[in-house]
């Protein structure tokens, strides 16, 4: 598996100098659910400020490996850093932002679409000595701001004051993309927050992720879309269970060989033994 | 305690300044000194299970209230045997069973409602074990079914006290709480420690229902720990006012409930969770939005137009 590994894959010596300011650095790192590991060996390093594409089959692991980065779940083996600093500190400090696949929310909650994007606001709030405590409405313009970029990024500004239970599935999804938003994270794990969005909104989005990149904030996607990756992603990560290549999307997507690597490890190594 | 009880007279003075407003024939039964005593804890109690409910609710946790009020009642009776202050044996063992539950939760496959039912039938039955030993006094008649008309100076400022703990919290730490009650998953990722978040509200749920046991008794306070918030729940879609709504409830409750008790002299934890039931029934049917009247109205009216 490693011998073919893609171009730019984290070998095991030569990156320790790129760790220090990587955005993620995995390295040996092995999870699962009741005793079965789901990612195993996960080797990964994402560079600072880049808009990152993780690629693979439905139960490759990609979730749990967002999980794993979040702090959701804890490694069985192996090390996840974040920005040079140990994950625990970096989540702590609210620097990770997070949009899971499937939410379990309660949509009759008694708050505004507003309400739940401003939440995101805490972390930066909790800085201050003064206004963390204070209520919403006095907490300070920039965080306001903060959150109506965000409602408009993602196109739900004019339904910022209705209750979310009155919003469809794919407002739903753009409100848990605006409050992933505005949390003005460094890191973003968005977990295929563009599953169930119409086009134009699928557009807007990827403008939006381009401009958090430009903006040096670093941008993981999990998404089954992969002309949206070639247009618009800077690397893609080809991922089943463990990272099966890291690289650039044209050459990565255009080879046929990984693609099948990655839909199907043990068919494909299967394959190359018969050849 | 010198502040405490400066604090006590200056809010009795405060009350009976506007007692003093109502007509002659409602101020007269707060002339004793009794019942200024009983209508202060009353006010306090509702205002503190009013906001609480709202989280009780939004949390689902109607059956943990049920399962913590229940499970003071072993400590009430350890309390009264050793003769200890009961709400001191009241607060551990409520805590005490919060923890267990949690602890079944996390180490065994078992879900929380069955947690919970094991642990506070539990603690029930110890409860009712050793108070069937003990001579059945009117004290442990008190707590079980709740006697705000007896309430004495030191158990008024325990419960101003932890009223005023679980307002301060609560509002200090609203964001928090807001982010912890709608998406625990997102405040992990926020950076907030979920954990302990969780333990404190629980805490203050204990804290509140020791608080109240006197007034409304350990059968019927968790009552006012669902009702004021279904309640304002069923008249308003945001937190803020769901809190402010739950707390009016809960006072009217109260209040409404104490003068009911002192005229009809009847148990005051049955009669304010009575009031609170019929506030319910009355958003249920008049709300606005999601009352049945006007919805069935506005059915009606979509038809006749159609
Ligand atoms: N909560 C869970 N309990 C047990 N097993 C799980 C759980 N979640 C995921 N798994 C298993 O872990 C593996 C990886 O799941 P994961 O959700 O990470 O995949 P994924 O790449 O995100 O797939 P998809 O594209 O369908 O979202 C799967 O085989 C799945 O069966
Ligand atoms: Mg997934």
């Amino acid at each position: 598996m490693t011998s073919s590994a893609g171009p730019d894959t984290p070998g095991a010596g030569g990156l320790r100098r790129l760790d220090s300011d990587a955005a993620v650095s995995a390295r040996g790192v092995y999870a699962g659910y009741h005793g079965i590991d789901a990612v195993a060996g996960v080797d990964l390093t994402i560079p600072s400020g880049e808009l990152v594409a993780l690629v693979g089959p439905n139960g490759a692991g990609k979730s749990t490996l967002l999980r794993l980065i979040m702090g959701l779940m804890r490694p069985r083996r192996g090390e996840i850093r974040l920005h040079g600093q140990a994950a625990a500190a970096q989540r702590r400090t609210g620097a990770v932002a997070y949009m899971p696949q499937h939410e379990t929310l309660d949509w009759d909650f008694p708050a505004s679409v507003r309400d739940v994007v401003f939440s995101a606001r805490y972390p930066s709030l909790r800085r201050s000595p003064v206004r963390r405590w204070l209520p919403q409405p006095w907490v300070g313009h920039e965080h306001h701001q903060a959150v109506d970029r965000a409602l408009r990024a993602t196109d739900i500004a004019e339904r910022a004051r209705r209750h979310i239970s009155e919003l469809s599935g794919g407002q739903k999804k753009r409100v848990l993309l605006a409050r992933a938003l505005a949390q003005e994270a460094r890191l973003l794990l968005l977990d295929e927050p563009l599953v169930g969005v119409d086009q134009n909104s699928e557009a807007l989005i990827f403008q939006v992720l381009r401009d958090l990149r430009a903006a040096g904030q670093t941008v993981v996607l999990v998404t089954h879309d992969v002309s949206g990756v070639r247009q618009h992603a800077d690397r893609v990560v080809l991922f089943n269970r463990s990272v099966i290549a890291c690289g650039a999307p044209d050459e990565l997507l255009a080879d046929e060989r990984l693609l099948l690597r990655t839909a199907d490890p043990a068919l494909a190594r299967g394959l190359e033994a018969a050849v | 305690m010198a502040i405490g009880d400066a604090v006590i007279d200056t809010l009795l003075a405060g009350l009976l300044a506007v007692v003093n407003l109502l007509p002659e024939a409602v101020a007269e039964p707060f002339s004793y000194q009794f019942m200024q005593r009983a209508l202060l804890t009353s006010i306090a109690v509702g205002l503190v299970c009013g906001v609480l409910s709202c989280f009780v609710v939004l949390k689902r946790w109607a059956l943990l209230g049920d399962a913590i009020s229940h499970a003071v009642l072993p400590g009430v009776a350890i309390a009264y045997l050793v003769g200890w202050p009961f709400f001191i044996g009241a607060f551990l063992a409520g805590a005490l069973t919060a923890l267990g539950i949690g602890f079944i939760e996390r180490t065994t496959r078992l879900k929380s409602d069955a947690a919970i039912g094991i642990m506070f039938t539990a603690a029930f039955a110890l409860g009712v074990v050793i108070i069937s030993q003990v001579a059945t006094s009117t004290h442990l008649m008190h707590v079980l079914f709740g006697n705000v008309l007896g309430v004495d100076r030191t158990n008024l400022m325990l419960t101003l006290a932890a009223g005023a703990v679980a307002l301060v919290a609560i509002s200090l730490g609203y964001k928090a709480l807001f982010a912890y009650t709608f998406d625990e998953t997102h405040a992990r990722a926020l950076g907030l420690n979920t954990g302990v978040i969780h333990y404190a509200l629980i805490l203050l749920l204990t804290l509140t229902i020791v608080a109240s046991l006197e007034t409304v008794g350990i059968i019927l306070v968790v009552a006012m720990l669902i009702i004021p918030g279904s309640t304002a729940y069923l008249l308003t879609d945001r937190l803020p006012r769901m809190i402010g709504l739950a707390g009016l409830f809960g006072v009217t409750s109260t209040v409404l409930g104490l003068y009911l008790a002192f005229h009809y002299d009847v148990a005051s934890g049955g009669a304010m969770v009575l009031v609170a039931a019929a506030l319910f029934l009355g958003a249920l049917l008049f709300g606005p939005r999601h009352g049945l009247l006007p919805r069935w109205w506005r059915r009606w009216q979509g038809a006749g137009v159609s």
